[in-house]
């Protein structure tokens, strides 16, 4: 219903707004082209599957469960300087075209992309494209001809960015500069693929084309993190778990970019993250991040453009890691420097500068022969000396992990190095080192201090992946294990509870409930004749208030059923816990789930006495108090449970019409069915008075 | 040949014996019959009392003065008014009263959502744990055809949910066979006292109790008015 208004409502909006703004052309024999080529609000459904335009306007445009892909071109494309707020609603589908040069989302230079919204969207490039930002060429560009991608923000929304061929998940395509992303809130999963970065931009240069582009001369841009969840990878592979980075160094990703920073080749002169949660990887000579790999030779090298600037504050909880795909102990590059997880890629001259302050909280993980945080530890291809960072400053507020395979963890050696002693205590217990072998098994992996008091450890190994848990709403996910909780009952002396599968609890039981699951119950009277006073179920029972008399119910023999619907739901709360009589619901604490059925508007005592006086007469009640013909010879057992009683008070399950016999002298002579309901008088009262007319 | 169409005569009873009593074991209770529908186990009162025969489910099995009335220009179907007295007096409890509006909200609205679900109501199969919902406007409009116009709010119920709006109800074991005889049916003006004697088996032999039930027709419509029972 929600969909058919949707493009109802879509429908109504493009008709009465878009007249003038959309134009139509036709690109290939299944789709036309909708243009927006005027400011306003726009929405886009299930309904438009063709490509859309987004030409010099400031527009609004709302991905209502959008499914734009299979064009030959990009699937949307904001150019012309267009200012365009996307809205995420539902689940939304971009793609562009392996086989074309183009993007999910192409966002030309001198336009500019936010997005909003609370809607998932998942967005794939096209042949040598960024999933949101630019595509790009094979053709190696010279400076003066370089274009940038637009500007791209995203304040919230879930975002699934995977790139196509040598692009990145966000920003610049292959041999494209990168421009200004900022990323302020939402959950960002961002994979470059064919050493295209996450996020930044994509395949720079190998060098290869020296005269033309050296390596630093393709940029990534100033990408700032203020907030929100970002994940970014180097590229994209279901099969993997970022976090093994034992799996991923005896595989070959084939991937020489930063997670966030740049693609091969590329710097990343300006990475800023401000706050938010960071997890980033990459692998084969790129930094985590950073700048991408480089090369080993001077003249494809330039020196003066070659940068990785990395500052982190506030708040910002920081992962990153790398891993060489070459490094396999015994392969052909086992002593090759990965790059470092904060800091530069394999092949460059410097570490650049590298600032962490603020109460951020950093954890960063390298593979082989570098620093975690730091220049890669290759020789430099100016002069063929180590690298070391130009600066690195790390405030007394910061919370550092810190771990490298045959390498520092932190580069000691950087030009310029200030580190609180507030974070490492003194400089003999810096810095910590492991062997290949040894962080093969990453798992395994525990940094030590061996002189000094503190111990680290390099969190999180095992616990961060990169990969996005991406379900599509139209097809089936993995459901969630369901938390159980031991739920306690509780009842009103001689009742039961009934749940809905038919299963009957006696006060003292305990039933296996899934938290947060609500489940339905109803309230019945026991059969008072199968009440045991010696019953020695009691020391089962967890709660001091069970009775071992608690007498047994059963489907129209043995007592009666009421008709009201409780409910009974256990919180994941430890807190939460009430009671609605209004609507028969209770909510309870999963720390203390018990049941208390004992409570108003759950039972009523009804009390039978005789208008005449009630010497020498009885009550029974069919099926709960009666004469079973059992002669107990006056014991205790023949006078509480299997004979009508003086005074009769017994507790009804509300709704249930009960079958009251009257005797004198134990013999019948009247008979009166009861309906068990709320004292209208008294409506707070668990009691109720039925006065026989004798 | 005759006794070969005997045989076929006999087979063929045998084949729509059968077929009746699959259809009674395949009868969903809470399927309301249709107006008007004719119960196929109540006893044909045109026929000799001697034929009745106990059937496999629950029904009303009613002999006496079954034959319609017609009270101020309605025909009044008394067999359907017997079996109100006893859902009155025996399911819900209530032995008398002079208006339905001296009936409690909670016995009127579980009285009238019972009767959203099945129009007998001794016709349910006492079932475990059925859980029924019914709107107000299906209760009241229920209530309206028993009783005409009642003055109660029965969002006062201990079956209603103000959260979601609704009423619900776990279905009420009122699964059982009536046994009776129409006594009497005095009509005067557009009342009808309809007596009807209730016996505890089918031959008649122990009685339950006795009922006067008082149909008033109004407006072209009957409705139970009052209830005695002895």
């Amino acid at each position: 219903m929600k969909k058919v208004l949707a493009i109802l409502l879509a429908s109504v909006l493009l008709l009465t707004v878009m007249p003038l703004a959309v134009q139509a052309e036709e690109t290939d024999a299944e789709s036309t082209v909708t243009t927006i080529s005027e400011d306003g609000e726009y929405t886009i459904d299930c309904e438009q599957n063709g490509p859309l335009d987004i030409s010099g306007a400031k527009a609004t445009v709302t991905l209502d469960n959008a499914n734009i892909q299979n064009h030959n071109r990009s699937a949307i494309h904001v150019k012309d300087g267009a200012d365009v707020t996307f809205v995420l609603v539902g689940f939304s589908t971009i793609k562009g075209n392996e086989n074309v040069y183009s993007c999910g989302i192409q966002v030309e230079y001198g336009s500019k992309v936010t997005f909003t919204g609370e809607g998932t969207l998942n967005v794939t490039g096209g042949k040598w494209g960024a999933a949101i930002g630019s595509y790009g060429t094979d053709i190696n560009i010279p400076e003066e001809q370089r274009v940038q991608v637009g500007e791209i923000t995203i304040e919230s929304g879930n975002i699934n960015a995977f790139a196509g061929r040598r692009g990145s998940g966000i920003g610049a395509g292959y041999h494209v500069n990168g421009n200004k992303i900022t990323i302020n809130g939402g959950v960002i999963h961002a994979y470059g693929k064919e050493c295209g970065a996450g996020i930044g931009c994509g395949y720079g240069t190998s060098g290869g084309a020296i005269g033309v582009a050296a390596v630093g001369e393709y940029d990534s841009g100033t990408i700032i993190i203020n907030g929100g969840e970002v994940y970014a990878g180097t590229e994209w592979n279901q099969s993997f778990d970022y976090s093994d980075l034992a799996a991923l160094n005896a595989s070959d990703p084939g991937s020489f970019a930063a997670g966030i920073g740049g693609g091969y080749g590329a710097s990343a002169s300006h990475i800023e993250i401000n706050g938010g949660k960071v997890v980033a990887r990459g692998s084969c000579g790129g930094a985590g991040i950073g700048a991408g790999r480089g090369c080993s030779k001077a003249e494809k090298y330039n020196q003066n453009a070659y940068k990785s600037n990395v500052y982190i504050s506030g708040n910002a909880d920081v992962t990153a890691m790398t891993a060489s795909s070459r490094a396999v102990p015994g392969g052909s590059e086992a002593n090759q420097s990965a790059g470092a997880a904060i800091g530069s890629g394999r092949g460059s001259h410097t570490g650049g500068v590298i600032e962490i302050g603020g109460s951020a909280k950093v954890t960063a993980i390298s593979a082989t022969q570098a620093p975690a945080i730091g220049a890669s530890k290759q020789k430099s291809p100016v002069d063929g000396a180590i690298p070391v960072a130009q600066s690195i400053t790390i405030g007394d507020g910061v919370t550092l992990y810190a771990v490298s395979a045959g390498a520092y963890a932190v580069d000691k050696d950087a030009a310029s190095f200030s580190v609180s002693d507030a974070v490492f205590g003194s400089s003999d217990r810096w810095f910590f080192g492991e062997d290949a072998v040894a962080i093969a098994d990453v798992a395994s992996v525990k940094a030590e201090s061996t002189k000094g008091e503190k111990t680290y450890q390099a969190l999180p190994t095992g616990s961060v992946s990169l990969w996005a848990n991406i379900v599509d709403p139209d097809e089936p996910g993995d459901e969630p294990t369901p938390q159980k909780a031991q739920l306690g009952i509780v009842t009103p002396l001689a009742m039961a509870v009934r749940f809905e599968d038919g299963s009957v609890y006696y006060s003292g039981d305990t039933v296996e409930i899934e938290i947060g699951k609500e489940y339905r119950f109803q309230m019945c009277c026991v059969d008072w004749s199968t009440r045991d006073a010696n019953s020695e179920k009691k020391i089962h029972r967890p709660y001091e208030v069970f009775t071992p008399e608690h007498g047994i119910y059963e489907d129209e023999t043995r007592g009666f059923r009421g008709t009201v619907v409780y409910t009974v739901r256990v919180s994941d709360k430890y807190n939460e816990r009430s009671y609605d009589a209004e609507n028969h619901a209770f909510v309870l604490p999963k720390g203390d789930p018990v049941l208390r059925t004992d409570t108003n508007r759950c039972f009523m005592a009804y009390r039978f006495t005789f208008e005449n006086g009630d010497y020498n007469k009885q009550t029974g009640i069919e099926k709960v108090v009666y004469d079973t013909g059992i002669d107990h010879e006056n014991t205790l057992d023949d006078f509480q449970y299997n004979k009508p009683l003086e005074y009769l008070s017994v507790n009804l399950p509300l709704g249930s019409t009960v079958e009251a016999i009257a005797y004198d002298n134990y013999v019948e002579f009247a008979r009166a069915n009861v309906f068990v309901e709320i004292d209208e008088e008294n409506p707070e009262e668990c009691y109720k008075d039925y006065v026989w007319p004798y | 040949m005759t006794l070969k169409i005997q045989k076929w005569t006999a087979v063929l009873c045998s084949l729509i014996l059968l077929a009746l009593l699959a259809t009674s074991c395949t009868k969903d209770p809470n399927v309301k019959a249709k107006e008007g529908q004719k119960n196929e186990y109540n006893v044909d009162m045109n026929s000799s009392e001697t034929t009745e025969t106990e059937l496999p489910g629950f029904h009303s099995y009613g002999t006496g003065k079954t034959e319609p009335v017609t009270v101020g220009g309605v025909s009044i179907n008394v067999k359907s008014y017997a079996v109100r007295s006893y859902e009155l007096a025996y399911m819900m409890g209530q032995k008398e009263f002079s208006s339905p509006n001296q009936l409690s909200v909670d016995v009127l609205t579980q009285y009238g959502f019972s009767h959203v679900l099945l129009p007998n109501l001794n016709e349910t199969t006492n079932k475990t744990m059925e859980y029924r919902t019914a709107t107000l406007e299906q209760i009241q409009a229920e209530l309206q055809k028993l009783f005409g116009t009642v003055d109660a709010d029965l969002t006062k119920a201990e079956l209603y949910k103000p959260s979601e709006k609704i009423f619900e109800m776990w279905m009420p074991d009122y699964g059982c066979n009536i046994y009776y005889t129409i006594d009497a049916v005095n009509v005067e003006g557009n009342k009808a006292d309809i007596i009807t004697t209730f016996y505890n088996e089918l031959a008649r032999s122990t009685m339950l109790g006795r009922t006067t039930l008082t149909v008033t027709v109004q407006n072209g419509a009957a409705a139970i008015s009052a209830l005695k029972t002895e």
